[in-house]
C-alpha cells in the first residue's frame, strides 16, 4: 500500500515538459521563506562526523565504507578486518571471533574497538564478543581503523589498533528494510529495519535473528535476536542529542564433545547498552559533546560432569558492566592549529566467581585526562602532538605519548614520521585470576591463577610512512614500516599439574611493512591490503615464551576486494584473502597452516512494488576447505574446518 | 548631518547641471519588514544609508505591525514574504519592490497580485551563476544532480539550460511527496558528480538538510547549495547574495526610478558572495580554491545575471 503510494510519488524525468505543471497544483502552499537562504542551518558534518582525511591522521588509518562493507559479502563485521592490512580474522569457535593485530590471541585483546565512540571490548577478557554485538553490518556507515598504538586518543586498550565503529544517522534510512539469508552452515538470518522521523526524533529500530551451526565438528552454534534503537534530535541550531540502545541475547554453542571437564554445552548470554550522547557545535569545527553509557555482558553456564561420583554440577557465571563518562572538547584557536581535549570516568565491574575464585564483584575504576593538537605551521607540514594520562585501581598512573610528523612533499604525496606509546592494563581476568574446579569427593583443581600483581603491558611504536594519491582517479595508496617493541607482555605459564599462572616481564619485537592500496572509480572498487611482519627478540620468564611469541603471528597476510557495478542493477565482487601459517597463543598449541580463501559475491537490484530489492548470492571460501584457528593434530572434534559456504539474501526497502 | 551635507552638494550639482536621475527618484520610501530580526535590520540599515549617501529621498522602515502606514508611500520596499503579501494588500496600491524573497515565492504573489506594480530581486541566483560556480570549483565535473519539487519543479528548464551551456548533463529528478526524497536523492547521487541544492519547501529546506548532507556525504558528492548557513552545516561551495548585497542594488533601482516610480522588471542578485567549507572539501579529499578566488572568477566570467 505504501509502496503502492510512493510509486506514483516518483516520477522519472530527463527534464520534460511536465515539471511545468507542477507549481499550479500547488499554488494552495505556503510559499518559500526567505528563512530558507538567510537563516540557520543546523551543524550537520562537524569534524566528529568527517572522516580525517587519511593525508593528515598522526597514525596509518584504513577505512572502509559501506559499499566496501556490502561488496565484501562478509556477515560479521570482524570479518571486514581481512581488508585492514596487518590484521588478522580467525574463527577460534564459529561464535568465537578473533580480530588481532599482532600478538594474536585467543582470550585475551589487545584492540581498542568503539561503536559510535562506545568502548564494546570485555572488561573481563578485553576481548569483543563479535557475535554479540547488537550492531549488526546494515547499520554501519564505515569502520576507521588505526594501524598501530593511539592510546593518547583513545586510551585503555589501544594498544596495537583501534577500531572504530560508525553507525548511520537515521535520517539516511527512512523506510523499512527487511532482510533474510539463508545458507552454510545451517544459516538462517533475518532482520527487519525501520527508521523514520516523530515528534522532532529522526529515529531507528531494528530487530534481528541470527542462526548457524558453526563448525561441522565443533559445539558452537549461535542463535541470538537483537534489538536496537537510535534517536537523534537537534535541539536548536547548534545542539544535538543522540540516544541509543541495543540489545542481543541468546544461546552459543560452547565446550567440546568429549571432554569431560569442559563439555559440550549451552552458553545463555546477553550483552546490551544505552548511550546518551550531547554535542554543541556553534561551528563546523568547534565541538563540544558529552556522553554517558551503561552497558552489560550476562554468561550462564552450567553443565555435569561425570569425571566424579557423585556427578558435579559445574556453572560458570560470568557478569561484566561498564560505566562510562566522557566530556571532550575540539576547538580552533588559529586557522592552522585544531586542538582536542577532554576527560573520562569509567567504571569496570567484574562478578565472575568460578573465574576470580570469590563471590565478590570485582571494580575497576579509570581516570582519564586527554589532549591532542594538530598544528599546520606551514602548508606542507602537520605537526600532531598528543597525550593521555589514565589512571586505573589496578596499575595506577600511566601517560601515554605520541608524536607525528607529516610532510606533504607534494599535494598528494605525504611522508610521515611517527612515535606512539601505549599500555595495556591487565584485564580482571588475568588480574586476578583464581580459576579452581571442584569436583565432588576429590580434592579442588586449580586451573588459572594471578599470584603477582601485574604491571600494564607496554608498547613503544616508530613508524615511517609514505602516502600517496590520484585523486582524479580515485587511487590512494600508503605504505608504512614501523617497529614495534613491546614489554612486559603477559602471558600464562604452566607450572605443572595442570595449572596456569599468568607472568609478566616477556617481551619480543615486531617489525614490519604494511601497505595499501584503494581505488574507487566509478562503479569499480578495488581494496589491496599486505603485510609483512617480523618477529625478532623474543623472550621472557614464562616458558617457551620466545617460542610462543615468535610464532603467534602470521607473517603475510593479504586481503584484496575487487566489486564493480555492472549496468541493470547487477553487482559482482570478488575477494581473495591469505594468511601464513601460525600458532596463535590460546589455542592450545595447535599449528595452523597457511590459506588462502577465495569469496565471490553475485547481486542483482530490482524494483519491487515501488520500493528497492535486492537478491545476492554469496560463495565463501569457493576453493579447498582450509584450518581455521583450531586444529588438533589427533582429535578431530577440535578441528575448526571452513568448508565452502553458500550464503543467499534477499533485502527489500521500502 | 553628512545627509545634510550630502543633499547640499546634489542641490549645487543640480543647479549646475540641471535635474538629473536624483530628482526622477520617489520622494517617500517606505520599507516594510517582515520581522524585526537582525538580518531585515541589516537591509533596512544598509539600504538608508545606500540612499542617503546619494543624498536621495526620505527612508521610512516600518515593522510588520505599522504596515498601515506604508499605503500612501510613493513606493513600498517589502522585506521578505511576509511584508511582501501585507504591501499587495495596501490601498491605495503603491507600487511594491520585493526583496530577500525566493523567485518561486514571487511568482506566486505575482499571479495574485493582479494589476498592482510589483517587482522583485530574488534571493536566488540566476541558474548560469550556479553553474559557472559548479565550472569554477570543479572543473571536471560534468553531471549535475537535482531534486526538483512542486515548487523549484518551474526552473528545470532553465537549470537544463544552463547546465547545456556549460557542456554538462543535468540528472533530475522530481518529487510530490517529502517520504520520496532520499529515495531520489539516491539514485541522483548514483549518477551526478555533484548535487545542486535547489530550495523547495519539499525538498531542500532545513528540515531535510541533514538527511541530504549526510546521504550526499556518505555518497562521496558535494553539495552545492544556495546559502551560507547551508555551507557551514556541511555543503561544500555555495553562491550566495547577503542582506546588505540585495540592499546595494535595490538602492540603485529605486534611486533610478522616475516618479511615478516605473518598476524594472524582477530580477536576480547583482552582488554575491561565495561560501566554501575547506572541512568537507579536505575530507572528501576534493580540492577546492578559495572562497576568494572562486567568487573573482565568477565576477569575471559568466557569473553576471
Amino acid at each position: 500500500m505504501q509502496g503502492e503510494r510512493r510509486g506514483r510519488g516518483i516520477r522519472r524525468l530527463t527534464v520534460s515538459l511536465c515539471l511545468l505543471a507542477g507549481p499550479l497544483a500547488h499554488a494552495e502552499q505556503t510559499p518559500l521563506s526567505e528563512a530558507e537562504f538567510l537563516g540557520e542551518v543546523p551543524m550537520v558534518l562537524t569534524v566528529s562526523r568527517l572522516a580525517q582525511p587519511v593525508q593528515d591522521a598522526p597514525s596509518a588509518v584504513t577505512v572502509i565504507d559501506r559499499e566496501t562493507l556490502l561488496a565484501s559479502g562478509f556477515r560479521e563485521i570482524a570479518d571486514v578486518m581481512r581488508l585492514v592490512p596487518g590484521f588478522y580474522v580467525g574463527y577460534a569457535a564459529g561464535n568465537d571471533v578473533i580480530v588481532a593485530h599482532g600478538l594474536t590471541n585467543a582470550y585475551f585483546g589487545r584492540l581498542q574497538v568503539l561503536v559510535d565512540g562506545r568502548s564494546v571490548y570485555t572488561p573481563a577478557w578485553g576481548q569483543v564478543r563479535w557475535s554479540m554485538l547488537p550492531v549488526t553490518l546494515e547499520e554501519v556507515d564505515r569502520i576507521e581503523v588505526t594501524r598501530g598504538p593511539n592510546a593518547a586518543s583513545y586510551g585503555a586498550n589501544s594498544f596495537t589498533g583501534i577500531i572504530n565503529i560508525i553507525t548511520r544517522h537515521p535520517a539516511q534510512d527512512k523506510g523499512t528494510l527487511l532482510s533474510a539469508t539463508t545458507g552454510d552452515p545451517d544459516l538462517r538470518d533475518g532482520f527487519l529495519r525501520h527508521a523514520g522521523r516523530w515528534a522532532g526524533w529522526d529515529f531507528r529500530i531494528s530487530a534481528g535473528h541470527r542462526e548457524d551451526s558453526g563448525f561441522a565438528a565443533r559445539n558452537d552454534s549461535q542463535h541470538t535476536d537483537s534489538l536496537l534503537v537510535r534517536g537523534d534530535r537537534l535541539l536548536n541550531a547548534t545542539d544535538s542529542l543522540q540516544v541509543q540502545a541495543g540489545w542481543r541475547g541468546g544461546r552459543l554453542g560452547v565446550g567440546w564433545f568429549g571432554d569431560p571437564l569442559d563439555l559440550a554445552r549451552d552458553r545463555h548470554a546477553a550483552t546490551g547498552f544505552a548511550q546518551f550522547r550531547w554535542q554543541r557545535n556553534t561551528r563546523p569545527d568547534d565541538e563540544l559533546a558529552v556522553q554517558f553509557y551503561y552497558s552489560f555482558d550476562r554468561n550462564r553456564e552450567a553443565f555435569v560432569t561425570r569425571v566424579s561420583n557423585p556427578p558435579t554440577t559445574l556453572r560458570l557465571v560470568e557478569d561484566a558492566e561498564r560505566y562510562d563518562l566522557e566530556i571532550q572538547r575540539i576547538e580552533v584557536p588559529t586557522p592552522t592549529l585544531r586542538l582536542v581535549w577532554g576527560a573520562s570516568l569509567r567504571h569496570d565491574r567484574v562478578h565472575a566467581p568460578a573465574y576470580l575464585g570469590t563471590d565478590a564483584t570485582r571494580l575497576n575504576r579509570l581516570q582519564r585526562l586527554f589532549g591532542h593538537a594538530e598544528w599546520r605551521p606551514a602548508a606542507s607540514l602537520t605537526l600532531n602532538a598528543g597525550a593521555m594520562v589514565e589512571h586505573n585501581d589496578l596499575t595506577g598512573t600511566d601517560p601515554a605519548p605520541r608524536l607525528a610528523a607529516t610532510w606533504h612533499v607534494l599535494r598528494d604525496h605525504s611522508l610521515r614520521l611517527g612515535f606512539s606509546q601505549a599500555q595495556r592494563t591487565p584485564t580482571l581476568l588475568e588480574y586476578a585470576a583464581d580459576y579452581k574446579i571442584v569436583l565432588n569427593g576429590l580434592p579442588p583443581f586449580q586451573w588459572y591463577l594471578s599470584p603477582e600483581r601485574l604491571p600494564p603491558e607496554r608498547i613503544t611504536s616508530r613508524e615511517l610512512a609514505y602516502l600517496g594519491a590520484v585523486p582524479r582517479l580515485g587511487l590512494s595508496w600508503d605504505v608504512r614500516l614501523y617497529e614495534d617493541r613491546i614489554r612486559d607482555v603477559i602471558l600464562a605459564d604452566a607450572i605443572g599439574g595442570g595449572t596456569w599462572i599468568f607472568r609478566s616481564g616477556n617481551w619480543f619485537t615486531r617489525r614490519g611493512i604494511e601497505t595499501q592500496l584503494a581505488w574507487h572509480l566509478g562503479p569499480t572498487r578495488l581494496h589491496l591490503a599486505h603485510a609483512f611482519v617480523q618477529i625478532r627478540d623474543t623472550g621472557g620468564p614464562v616458558k617457551n615464551a620466545e617460542r610462543d611469541l615468535y610464532r603467534t603471528d602470521p607473517r603475510h597476510t593479504f586481503g584484496g576486494l575487487v566489486a564493480h557495478r555492472f549496468p541493470h542493477g547487477i553487482e559482482a565482487s570478488l575477494g581473495y584473502y591469505y594468511y601464513d601459517d601460525m600458532t596463535p597463543l590460546g589455542n592450545g598449541g595447535d599449528y595452523i597452516r597457511a590459506y588462502s580463501r577465495r569469496d565471490l559475491r553475485l547481486a542483482k537490484r530490482f524494483r519491487l512494488d515501488g520500493g528497492q530489492a535486492e537478491l545476492a548470492l554469496v560463495a565463501q571460501n569457493v576453493g579447498a576447505p582450509y584450518r581455521d584457528f583450531m586444529w588438533d593434530a589427533v582429535k578431530p572434534e577440535q578441528r575448526n574446518e571452513f568448508t565452502r559456504r553458500t550464503l543467499v539474501t534477499f533485502k527489500a526497502e521500502f | 548631518m553628512t545627509g545634510l551635507i550630502l543633499w547640499l552638494a546634489r542641490l549645487c550639482l543640480v543647479l549646475a547641471f540641471g535635474a538629473g536621475p536624483a530628482f526622477a527618484a520617489p520622494s517617500s520610501v517606505a520599507v516594510l519588514l517582515s520581522d524585526e530580526a537582525p538580518l531585515y535590520q541589516e537591509f533596512a540599515q544598509r539600504f538608508q544609508n545606500e540612499l542617503l549617501s546619494r543624498g536621495a529621498m526620505s527612508v521610512t522602515v516600518l515593522p510588520p505591525a505599522a504596515a498601515g502606514e506604508a499605503a500612501r508611500a510613493d513606493l513600498v520596499v517589502s522585506v521578505g514574504v511576509r511584508a511582501t503579501e501585507q504591501a499587495l494588500r495596501l490601498e491605495p496600491a503603491p507600487p511594491v519592490l520585493a526583496v530577500l524573497l525566493p523567485r518561486a515565492s514571487f511568482l506566486k504573489l505575482r499571479a495574485k497580485a493582479g494589476a498592482r506594480a510589483l517587482s522583485a530581486i530574488f534571493l536566488d541566483q540566476p541558474p548560469g551563476r550556479r553553474f559557472a560556480l559548479i565550472a569554477e570549483a570543479f572543473p571536471e565535473v560534468r553531471r549535475v544532480g537535482v531534486v526538483l519539487g512542486p515548487e523549484s519543479a518551474a526552473e528545470a528548464r532553465s537549470l537544463q539550460a544552463a547546465a547545456r551551456e556549460r557542456g554538462m548533463i543535468l540528472v533530475a529528478e522530481r518529487i510530490d511527496e517529502e517520504e520520496a526524497l532520499l529515495a531520489a536523492l539516491k539514485r541522483v547521487l548514483s549518477e551526478a558528480d555533484v548535487l545542486l541544492a535547489v530550495p523547495d519547501s519539499l525538498v531542500f529546506n532545513r528540515n531535510t538538510a541533514q538527511a541530504i548532507l549526510l546521504t550526499s556525504y556518505r555518497a562521496q558528492k558535494p553539495v552545492v547549495a544556495y546559502s551560507q548557513a547551508y555551507v557551514q552545516a556541511g555543503a561544500l561551495v555555495a553562491v550566495y547574495s547577503t542582506p546588505a548585497q540585495i540592499a546595494q542594488q535595490a538602492a540603485e533601482i529605486v534611486y533610478g526610478l522616475g516618479t511615478p516610480p516605473a518598476l524594472p522588471a524582477a530580477q536576480y542578485p547583482k552582488y554575491f558572495s561565495v561560501a566554501v567549507n575547506a572541512q568537507v572539501a579536505r575530507s572528501l579529499g576534493i580540492p577546492v580554491e578559495s572562497e576568494r578566488v572562486l567568487l573573482e572568477r565568477l565576477m569575471g566570467a559568466g557569473g553576471r545575471p
